[in-house]
């Protein structure tokens, strides 16, 4: 059984989530999110970007100078690449264009350290999706994605910070399944029916 | 105005609009409804029409407002020029829409979790589009919404409205004519997880035990209040 619970609301103290506050040992949940009874889990139904050490991002070059560049990831999160000190390697880089990274280190809420992927060429797809809705664009053990990439033959890079850079293959059908995801996150099996959706309209 | 002018609040024991003195307005809440707001609400209440638009968290402009520890809450009640007869027929800031949106402001930086936003700024956008008295307790009420829409994390879902007094009788949920003409009028906003009160203004007087009868009249409403807004996010999510 699912049911939505609302800021305020009172749950067991033996769920583990982030989304909940404890007040006199008593927890509340802060966000909108769906309680599923059978596995004692909150889903978030809406929600921010909170760094997670190694998790892989995508964002814009907003700024660099000698030894550092500047990465939005999200509306208030700042990512920073540190340039390494020797030459053998060097990253050329401008601002506007989108980067794939990993987050190294955790500084601050509002700054984390990042260690360079590549650069994603200017031409492909961006979309925006909400942050909460990523676990279900990655799905069980990368299900979706795999998914997704295998029927489309795209090339997908999917940041935690809820940017997805696609480019190739079938982009267009790709997007409708991100559409799909995004407007149904929160029902069972979804994995099946994006599944169903991908092969009718191959 | 002089007491000649008051018009009758309370005929046959029924007020103007025929309710009892403890009942509600109908109150009708959409969540969601502006795409390009991170999070939103419509509330009817009554002849009240209020849009909540909420913005953010982001980065917090002009930075000399920003606060390293915590988010900062700006918050903007307006009425719309067409949204009453005549008080309000120009647009624009005035002494009373300030003190609104400050006491507005405040009663949400009791309840949204500012300390996980460092540096970053949450935008309220309170429009009122017609009004017909109590449009400060529609707006918290439809505010709260909005906030929850937004996925900003909060304590509690904040409700608010007013009571007051009509001669000695107790009365719940003022209309444009009562507010204006009632001898004691009284917005309260509530935070119903453990019943704290975040915003409590008063016109006119009351004695001890009327002003204990407001309170318990607007927990009771509470429930109704609650409920609406809980109904108007659930139905985003409907399967």
């Amino acid at each position: 059984m699912r049911k939505i619970v609302f800021p305020g609301t009172e749950i067991d103290r033996s769920i583990n989530t982030e989304y909940s506050y404890t007040e006199f040992n008593k927890k509340y949940i802060s966000v909108l999110s769906m309680y599923d009874s059978e596995t004692n889990t909150i889903i978030p139904l809406e929600g921010f970007w909170h760094p997670n050490l190694g998790e892989k991002v995508v964002g814009v070059v907003v700024d660099y100078d000698r030894s550092k560049i500047y990465v939005e990831l999200s509306s208030f999160v700042q990512g920073v690449i540190e340039l390494p000190k020797h030459f053998d390697n060097p990253i050329k880089i401008d601002k506007g264009e989108l980067v794939e990274a990993t987050v190294s280190a955790i500084q601050s809420k509002v700054e984390v350290s990042l260690l360079f992927n590549k650069i994603l060429d200017s031409d492909g797809i961006v979309i925006r999706m909400p942050v909460v809705k990523m676990p279900r664009v990655i799905g069980k053990n990368n299900t979706m994605i795999s998914q997704i990439i295998e029927y489309t033959k795209s090339n997908i890079i999917v940041g935690m910070n809820g940017v997805i850079w696609l480019k190739g293959g079938n982009a267009d059908l790709a997007l409708k399944a991100f559409e799909e995801i995004n407007k149904n996150a929160h029902i069972h099996g979804l994995t099946n029916k994006i599944k169903e959706m991908l092969t009718s309209s191959k | 105005m002089s007491g000649k002018d008051k018009p009758e609040l309370i005929i046959n024991g029924k007020r103007t609009d025929g309710r009892d003195f403890n009942e509600l307005r109908n109150i009708k809440i959409k969540a969601g409804v502006l795409s390009n707001a991170d999070g939103s609400a419509y509330l009817e209440w009554g002849n009240n029409k209020v849009l909540v638009a909420v913005f953010g968290p982001k980065e917090a402009f002009p930075k000399h407002l920003s606060d390293d520890t915590k988010a900062v809450i700006k918050c903007n009640y307006a009425m719309a020029p067409f949204s009453s007869l005549s008080e309000h027929n120009r647009s624009g800031p005035n002494r009373r829409a300030v003190e609104i949106s400050k006491v507005t402001r405040e009663v949400f930086e009791n309840v949204v979790m500012l300390n996980k936003f460092p540096g970053a700024e949450i935008d309220i956008f309170i429009e009122i589009l017609q009004s017909d008295g109590g449009t400060r307790a529609a707006g918290i009420t439809a505010a709260a919404v909005a906030l929850a829409n937004a996925g900003i994390p909060m304590k509690d879902l904040v409700y608010a409205v007013s009571a007051g007094r009509i001669g000695d009788k107790i009365t719940l949920d003022f209309n444009m004519i009562e507010d204006n003409f009632s001898d004691s009028d009284m917005p309260v906003a509530v935070s119903p997880r453990n019943k704290e009160i975040l915003l409590l203004q008063m016109d006119g007087g009351l004695t001890k035990e009327q002003f204990n009868q407001c309170i318990s009249y607007i927990m009771d409403a509470g429930k109704t209040i609650s409920a609406k807004q809980q109904e108007a996010l659930a139905e985003l999510y409907k399967q």
